[in-house]
């Protein structure tokens, strides 16, 4: 079931957590982890025999036989504790009454879990419980409070010991604005009291010790889910509670995944939003908007309608790129899709200066499809063009990719996956045969080696990051290659093997150095280059050549040999190593190069084909796979099949009734140019600030006023609707029908968790585009879309909402070979047959730092925003991020006289912005960095044209830059303040996207 | 310079490695797969005008690309 409807809250607060689930509406909680194993053992539970694998805790086999035990310390994320007593058991021939949650099933094992003897302990447990659980907690009147539901369902109401009230809390809780305090609360007579904080620092949820119990699932969550370690217990026996290690939440090393709040079987830990809106009355099944994880949540909402109201949104374990976990934005940052800024209605103006008119959606639709027309008409079919989202549903790229193919007759259309994965696309198509990453994020559960390069997955992908580091934990092996200190170099229990300091600029020569220490030390799998790849004697001859040996490459790279050839063995030593990288890899001039430099040495390692190794793009958003795979590149139909393929294109032109061009459109930065030169004079954008997010703000602005007509279709009036004259609402993710397509090639659903706020559907709109234009498009449905997806794309032919419904995710290819999906590619095979082995030459990038531009300024994201900031900025997860700040080293800070908080000028050859400055040791000398994430900073006013040689990604990692105090005075004590300090700072990533 | 011009020089850099003919191919089937006919077109005409501003090779290779007639028009309404 994907749609869950509930009778009524009431019920909710009697039953949660009794009947094997974690709320009413939620998944079936198994008490314990799954286990693995071929083995089986088998054990009867009150008289019900069944078979699980070895390993398997008692109350696990219990929940999958359809016995409930009662628990309060188990959970199935956490590994078993076995501290609240709740579930225990008796045994035959067992002495005492054992845990169920931490004794592992014996063959031949019977258990009796409601034994009279079982039923008193746990009741007195219970009481136990509750005289320290107030009896006016707003969670259990709310129906937020698995122990309170325990407690009925185990005829628990009489507490000898008395319960401690706590109303003063509850006004407190409700206002939401009372500051961090230490109160006390009326504890009975011979109960010893205790302080009690109440903390509401963190801007989505409150720690209210007084209806903790100190199971330690918090803490455990935050450790074994999150991998942050915020959380800690402190004190002893009845005075110990939760601690962020201190201090509040806000201010600890806390980052909000919420892992916390969704393991609490109190309501000790609540989302605010539980508080202020009550408990939800349904749920819907969908899909992260965010990054390219691509998580799985159970939407939880109020109403019905348009009118309906998210109250909070949980990660679902049966996810199958999340398994459960979130992070801030994907579990916090949602509000944006409710926010005032929203348009919701579709406007025009005759020019970029007037003021927006509201307009039907008949006359906006006709303004664009007769300016279109008329364009047309005067400077020729190719004169306009689109760029699609990767912010939308593979449904809505489709139809948008198909107007401008048949209804604007061309190939201009572009993704914003140009800026940041076209390198991914164009190298793996090359050496591997296609467009994708290799694995799913399931397989770095089996590697031994990671090689993480220009990537910061706990910024920008931390959902996958928090697996990664679970692996690392386990002792899997980490190098790290990045400019900056990034978290995953040393953080709580996770340490790199080796931090590869890398210089900007200079990956192809590093990656050329791991690959020719690999070949002239012997640590190639010859059998596998042999059997597998073509192009080897002669990539074997180059890359042995001592111009690619790390010390002859140091100079470029900055990276010591010797910790360069201890990184190399140590990946080629490792049974399975894997690459992830992200667009410190991508938006470099030798982009291209380097993802096919990634490839070969994974090729050289034997590294492909199997769970635990292979090429990982972590995608930037949630569609980047999708919106490429939909045909979104002007060179590409659907399935990346050139457009100058006779055989590929008679399939559309039967479909559509449309000649198809066969040569390749403009891509994003030529339409720039072309406008500039007056050739391109029509752009519909979907879903893209072009005008914040593309290289060289000043260049993009000028392109996009020298055009009679931009057509923008977003949420909010962006940048890039500055220079727009027609305006069309779009649809948050939360009104879409449809799927996205996630780094791992998962496609997951996206449903509609209430009507669109616009009253149509994105895809619908341009449609609509489409027939006034003289196009006949139509679909009763977005299914009706993929439908025709599958029919036309054989690497989708056996995808349809309704397999997806059924299987919950499929990762493409989905064919009559793999009917399930594919996990893991180029198994057996490439997909190009062979894999190609390419000769990675070092071709430096262009930009050179010089007496006037001294400094090379790389860019990036951060954990709380996203992207262009369009949603986050919009929700609290500015609290952590609320303006763009520069972060450059000691030396590089003193000998410009700048110190922490200071406005700083950053100046380019193309442009200049001025922003705070942070001194950072993260920072190596020579290298400064900032995020993209506010307009009023415009970070991309400074980053050039220069661009990937192969796919024009622009080379935003690589930008000459001088940097000095922008006014007279130095920061103020409390300006400096309120950038944090080294440590406390949310790390910026290497993505971008 | 153009952005022909420095997109098919950055183009050549790349290839700078192969024999000489072998790049000059390399380069003009690179710029036949992605670019867009009128974009090669501007880059033959900058080559047949002998333009300083491009790479030998780019210029050899801009005289053997293919050239698309005119530009089919789709757009014929029914």
């Amino acid at each position: 079931m994907s749609i869950q409807e509930i009778d009524s809250p009431v019920d909710t607060a009697v039953h949660p957590g009794l009947d094997g689930f974690s709320g009413p509406i939620g998944e079936r909680d198994y008490g314990t982890p799954k286990v693995t194993g071929t083995a089986t053992v088998q054990v009867t539970i009150d008289g019900q025999p069944i078979d699980v694998p070895a390993g398997t805790s008692v109350l696990r086999a219990a929940t999958e036989v359809g016995v409930e035990i009662p628990k309060l310390c188990a959970t199935d994320s956490l590994k078993a504790f076995g501290s609240c007593r709740m579930c225990v058991v008796e045994i035959d021939g067992a002495r005492g009454v054992p845990a169920s949650c931490t004794t592992p099933c014996a063959d031949g094992m019977v258990v009796a879990t409601a034994t009279e003897q079982v039923q008193r302990l746990r009741r007195n447990t219970m009481e136990l419980y509750l005289s320290d659980h107030p009896e006016d907690c707003d969670g259990c009147a709310r129906g937020n409070c698995e122990m309170q539901a325990m407690a009925v369902s185990l005829d628990s109401a009489e507490v000898r010991y008395g319960r401690p009230e706590r109303t003063s809390r509850s006004a407190a809780a409700e206002s939401l604005k009372a500051p961090m305090a230490t109160e006390d609360f009326a504890a009975p007579e011979g109960i010893l009291s205790r302080p009690v904080p109440f903390d509401d620092s963190n801007p989505y949820f409150a720690f209210d010790a007084a209806s903790c119990i100190v199971c330690s699932r918090c803490v455990r969550a935050c450790s074994e889910v999150q991998g942050t370690f915020a959380l800690t217990v402190e004190g002893r026996g009845f005075g110990s509670t939760i601690s962020a290690s201190g201090t509040d939440f806000l201010s600890s090393e806390c980052v909000s995944c919420g892992a916390c709040v969704q393991a609490c079987p109190t309501s000790a830990l609540q989302e605010h939003s539980i508080v202020q809106l009550g408990m939800p009355t349904r749920s819907v099944d969908t899909t992260c908007a965010y990054c390219g994880v691509g998580c799985s949540f159970r939407a939880e909402v109020q109403g019905e309608g348009a009118d309906s109201k998210v109250v909070r949104m949980v990660p679902t374990k049966a996810g199958g790129a999340n398994e459960g976990h979130s992070c801030v934005k994907g579990r916090f940052a949602y509000g944006y899709a409710a926010h005032d800024d929203r348009q919701l209605s579709p406007m025009v103006r005759d020019t970029i200066d007037d003021e927006w008119r509201k307009v039907s959606w008949e006359e906006a639709i006709a303004k664009v499809a007769d300016g279109f027309k008329a364009l047309q008409a005067e400077h020729g079919v190719g004169a306009i063009g689109g760029i699609s989202s990767s912010r939308c549903t593979n449904e809505e790229v489709y139809v948008v990719q198909k107007m401008v193919r048949a209804a604007f007759g061309n190939n201009n259309i572009d993704t914003c996956a140009r800026v940041c994965h076209s390198p991914t696309g164009y190298g793996l198509k090359q050496t591997f045969g296609t467009s994708a990453g290799t694995q799913d994020f399931r397989s770095v559960e089996e590697t031994d080696v990671i090689l993480l390069i220009g990537a910061n997955p706990t910024d920008a992908h931390p959902v996958f990051a928090s697996r990664m580091k679970r692996r690392l934990r386990a002792g899997a092996k980490l190098i790290v290659a990045d400019p900056r200190r990034i978290d995953l170099v040393r953080s709580p229990h996770v340490e790199a093997e080796h931090h590869l300091p890398l210089l900007p600029g200079s990956n192809v020569a590093f990656i050329n150095a791991m690959a020719h220490v690999i070949v002239t030390e012997g640590l190639h799998d010859q059998q596998f280059l042999a059997e597998r790849c073509e192009d080897v004697n002669g990539f074997l001859s180059f890359i042995a050549d001592l111009g690619h040996s790390p010390e002859a490459t140091e100079e470029f790279t900055g990276v010591p040999a010797a910790e360069l050839r201890a990184a190399a063995r140590l990946f080629a030593s490792g049974a399975n190593g894997a690459v992830y990288y992200g667009l410190g890899v991508t938006e470099h001039s030798q982009g291209s190069t380097m993802v096919m430099g990634l490839a070969n040495l994974a090729m050289l390692t034997g590294n492909i084909g199997r769970p635990g190794v292979g090429i990982n793009p972590l995608r930037g958003q949630n569609n980047v796979q999708g919106a490429c795979d939909m045909g979104s590149f002007p060179h590409e139909l659907p399935g990346y099949r050139h457009v100058s393929e006779d055989s590929v294109r008679a399939i559309y032109e039967e479909l559509w009734g449309r000649t198809l061009d066969p040569e390749p459109g403009l891509r994003i930065p030529n339409m720039f140019d072309s406008a500039l030169s007056g050739d391109f004079r029509g752009l519909y954008v979907q879903g893209e600030d072009i005008a914040q997010s593309d290289p060289n703000t000043t260049h993009v602005e000028a392109a996009l006023r020298a055009m009679d007509l931009v057509v923008v279709q977003d949420l909010f009036l962006n940048e890039t609707a500055r220079f727009a004259h027609v305006f069309l609402p779009g649809t948050s993710f939360l009104e879409k029908d449809g799927t996205f397509t996630n780094a791992e090639r998962r496609i997951n659903r996206v449903r509609p968790v209430f009507d669109s706020k616009v009253g149509k559907d994105e895809w619908d709109i341009t449609c609509a585009i489409g027939r006034a234009m003289g196009y006949d498009m139509s679909y009763a449905s977005a299914s009706e879309i993929m439908d025709e997806i599958a029919a036309t794309t054989p690497t989708f032919a056996g995808v349809s909402f309704a397999r997806l419904d059924a299987e919950g995710s499929m990762q493409w290819p989905v064919t009559d070979a793999a009917p399930t999906g594919t996990p893991t590619m180029h198994v057996d095979q490439f997909v190009r047959g062979k894999g190609r082995l390419v000769e990675t030459v070092f071709v430096p990038t262009t930009e050179r730092s010089t007496r006037r531009f001294p400094l090379i300024l790389t860019t990036g994201r951060i954990l709380s925003q996203y992207n262009v900031g369009a949603q986050t900025r919009r929700t609290s997860n500015s609290t952590w991020h609320p303006e763009d700040i520069l972060e450059l080293h000691p030396a590089d800070a003193e000998m410009r006289g700048i110190s922490t908080g200071d406005l700083v000028d950053l100046s380019s050859r193309v442009g200049s912005t001025t922003l705070r400055a942070m001194v950072s040791e993260r920072m190596p000398p020579g290298v400064v960095y900032t995020t993209f994430h506010h307009p009023v900073t415009g970070a991309n006013v400074v980053t050039t044209d220069n661009s990937d040689w192969a796919t024009n990604c622009p080379e935003y990692k690589v930008t000459a830059v001088q940097v000095g105090v922008a006014n007279s005075r130095g920061a103020t004590d409390a300006e400096a303040a309120a950038i944090p300090s080294y440590g406390d700072l949310p790390e910026p990533a290497e993505t971008r996207a | 310079m153009t952005p022909e011009a420095r997109m098919s020089n950055d183009i050549a850099r790349h290839f700078k490695h192969l024999p000489n003919e072998v790049a000059v191919d390399a380069i003009a089937r690179h710029i036949e797969t992605f670019w867009d006919p009128a974009m090669r077109e501007r880059l033959r005409n900058l080559a047949l005008a002998h333009d300083d501003s491009l790479d030998a090779q780019v210029t050899a290779a801009a005289k053997v690309l293919k050239r698309k007639p005119e530009r089919h028009e789709t757009q014929a309404q029914p």
